[in-house]
């Protein structure tokens, strides 16, 4: 049997003195989606930052493919992370300086991988971004950021796939379309998706859903 | 998308800032390598002058004066010394040469030196073409006069009155060039050369009728010793038991450093201010810079950058800046110590021009490259800490 993709255990996190959330367990499947929802505040963006190594939990634990995110000293972790979990974060940004190609050429770099021009190509051709390859971030829409973004935390294949909120700011054909084309690409990568959002719009495409809000993160 | 093409796009990006950051350690580093050229130009050209010269004797009066003017030919002479004193001088069995010159004309700027074939020998001067004077009022010239004036052998000229322009011609006794020298780089290159016979034929005329004459005289003579003890012993003997002076040139050339080297120092401290004003600008720019670019370095974290790569990054940046500013500073100050040799006449201080590399540039390129990383630690110390978490949620 598969180890699960991600797994977490007695998971306690919080700012102040009160935990923002309570995870007793919680397994997800190589390849499963789920959907993180809750109000603002709730600690949807936390955990996907806990679960990305990005912040230790205050207590408990955060397994991903069997690695513990705490346990690894800070520099295997940011390494971890670069070679096996995508992100798209809630705010859109690329690095100013370099084009998007370029962007998404670092990113390769830092996972370790060398720059695969084929692989970044085809990658922007299949989001609509391959006339826009040579500009750089300054000169796109909301939108092509967006895609550029996701590109960015498709590149390496990643087998963890995370998105914060990718349909806050959308209408209803929108955030369909940069749902269906997460799924899309999880499915081709066999990666784990989970998605979080407080839009009730997206709950139906997942397989699973964790409301932080609602159970104090019970799922 | 490496880290050394990742700091130049970074760079590239931010132009005007790169430019002027830059610019700034351009300036500090030329403003330094250009000193280093110009001094140690000065002190080959003074060094090959002295042609090891170990003793001039001349006229009492100042010792720095006798030396100026009897070796390096840029100051008027202390005065003159009888013929016979300096040549029963000569003949001590503690000289192995003494060469006599006779001073006090010149030709468009150029000195005439009345003196012996041992004069040209002395700095190793050979003829380009024509032959070595013989008779009187027959001179050879420098390469340097030979450019400047256009004459070659058969040529005549007049010399003027005094060691500078202006002076009354003596029209009566013009001068016939036999040979011109091949360039030596020394003081020979600037001078007209001719016999100790032609200075006094020239200056028949002017003695005076109560005998005084001198047509007799000899304004310096240049003394090698043949022994070291020469060096204890002939300096006092000649200046506590002769109406002569003698001055040591090594000693002189010393105090002269002494003189140039408060200017040297002021050059390289205006330099030094220079490069520390740029690492100045540098820490400014990576500060401010890296509060905008704050999230660009959290995403890098997130796509699997350590901390240590950050770090190297900003440091990095800062590295290409103190590489630019010190590389560019190298060129500007070679171009001008070039320009400085061919405009401005400083053609005697920098024979070589830019053309020469000192090992003490690769000292101030080296300040400049560390001076710029130095101003990055702080800013690159501020990266490195930065909590990613943090960040990425105030965005």
């Amino acid at each position: 049997m598969r180890a699960p993709a991600v797994d977490i255990a007695s998971l306690s996190h919080g700012f102040g003195a009160k935990p923002l959330f309570v995870i007793d367990e919680l397994k997800i499947a190589q390849g499963e989606r789920l959907a993180v929802i809750g109000p603002s505040g709730c600690g949807k963006t936390t955990l996907l930052g806990l679960i990305a190594g990005l912040m230790k939990p205050r207590a408990g634990r955060v397994c991903v493919h069997g690695e513990d995110m705490a346990a690894m000293d800070e520099a295997a972790r940011d390494q971890f992370r670069g070679a096996h979990i995508g992100i798209l974060f809630q705010r859109h940004h690329l690095i100013a300086a370099l084009t998007l190609q370029q962007n998404l050429a670092l990113a390769m770099s830092l996972a370790g991988r060398p720059a695969d021009p084929a692989r970044i190509g085809a990658l922007l051709a299949a989001l609509d971004l391959a006339p826009l390859a040579h500009q750089k971030p300054a000169t796109l829409s909301g939108g092509e950021m967006l895609r550029a973004c996701l590109a960015r935390a498709l590149v390496n294949r990643p087998q963890l796939l995370l998105a914060d909120e990718p349909t806050s700011s959308l209408d209803d054909a929108r955030a369909q379309a940069v749902i269906a084309l997460l799924q899309r690409e999880a499915t081709a990568n066999d990666a784990t998706l989970i998605v979080a959002t407080h839009d009730a719009r997206v709950r139906e495409s997942f397989d699973r859903v964790l409301d932080l809000g609602a159970r104090g993160g019970q799922p | 998308m490496n880290a050394i093409l990742l700091a130049i796009a970074q760079l590239r990006h931010q132009k005007l800032q790169t430019a002027l950051q830059i610019l700034l350690l351009a300036l500090g580093t030329a403003a330094m390598a250009l000193m280093i050229l110009l001094g140690r130009g000065l002190e080959r050209s003074i060094e090959r002058d002295l042609a090891g010269i170990d003793l001039v004797v001349g006229a009492k009066g100042s010792p720095l004066q006798l030396i100026l003017s009897a070796v390096y030919q840029i100051d008027v002479p202390t005065g003159n010394i009888s013929r016979e004193e300096a040549s029963s001088l000569a003949a001590d069995p503690r000289i192995a040469l003494a060469v006599p010159l006779a001073l006090g004309d010149s030709f468009r700027g150029a000195r005439i030196v009345g003196t012996t074939p041992d004069y040209v020998a002395l700095y190793g001067g050979t003829l380009s073409e024509g032959t070595m004077f013989q008779a009187p009022l027959e001179a050879v010239i420098g390469s340097e006069v030979a450019r400047a004036t256009g004459l070659r052998p058969g040529g005549t000229f007049t010399g003027a009155h005094g060691l500078t322009e202006g002076g009354g011609a003596h029209e009566d006794h013009p001068y016939m060039v036999t040979g011109v020298l091949a360039p030596t780089g020394t003081v020979l290159d600037r001078l007209v050369i001719t016999s100790l016979e032609s200075v006094w034929e020239v200056h028949k005329g002017h003695d005076a009728p109560g005998g005084y004459e001198p047509s007799r005289e000899v304004t310096a003579l240049l003394i090698r010793y043949k022994t070291p003890i020469a060096a204890l012993q002939l300096p006092r003997f000649i200046n506590d038991q002769t109406s002569m002076q003698a001055a040591a040139p090594a000693t002189e050339v010393a105090r002269l450093y002494g003189f140039l080297g408060v200017g040297r120092a002021a050059f390289q401290m205006m330099g030094l201010a220079f490069i520390a004003l740029a690492a100045l600008s540098v820490f400014a720019g990576l500060y401010a810079t890296l509060d905008q670019r704050r999230h660009d370095l959290a995403i890098m974290r997130a796509l699997g950058a350590t901390r240590t790569r950050i770090f190297g990054q900003v440091l990095g940046e800062a590295a290409l800046i103190g590489l630019g500013g010190a590389a560019l500073g190298l060129l500007v100050a070679h171009l001008a110590a070039t320009a400085l040799a061919a405009v401005l006449g400083l053609g005697p201080m920098l024979p070589e021009g830019g053309n020469v590399f000192y090992g003490e540039e690769f000292l101030v390129a080296l300040l400049a490259l560390a001076s710029a990383a130095a101003a990055a630690i702080l800013p690159a110390l501020n990266a490195y800490r930065m909590d990613i978490a943090v960040t990425l949620q105030r965005a």
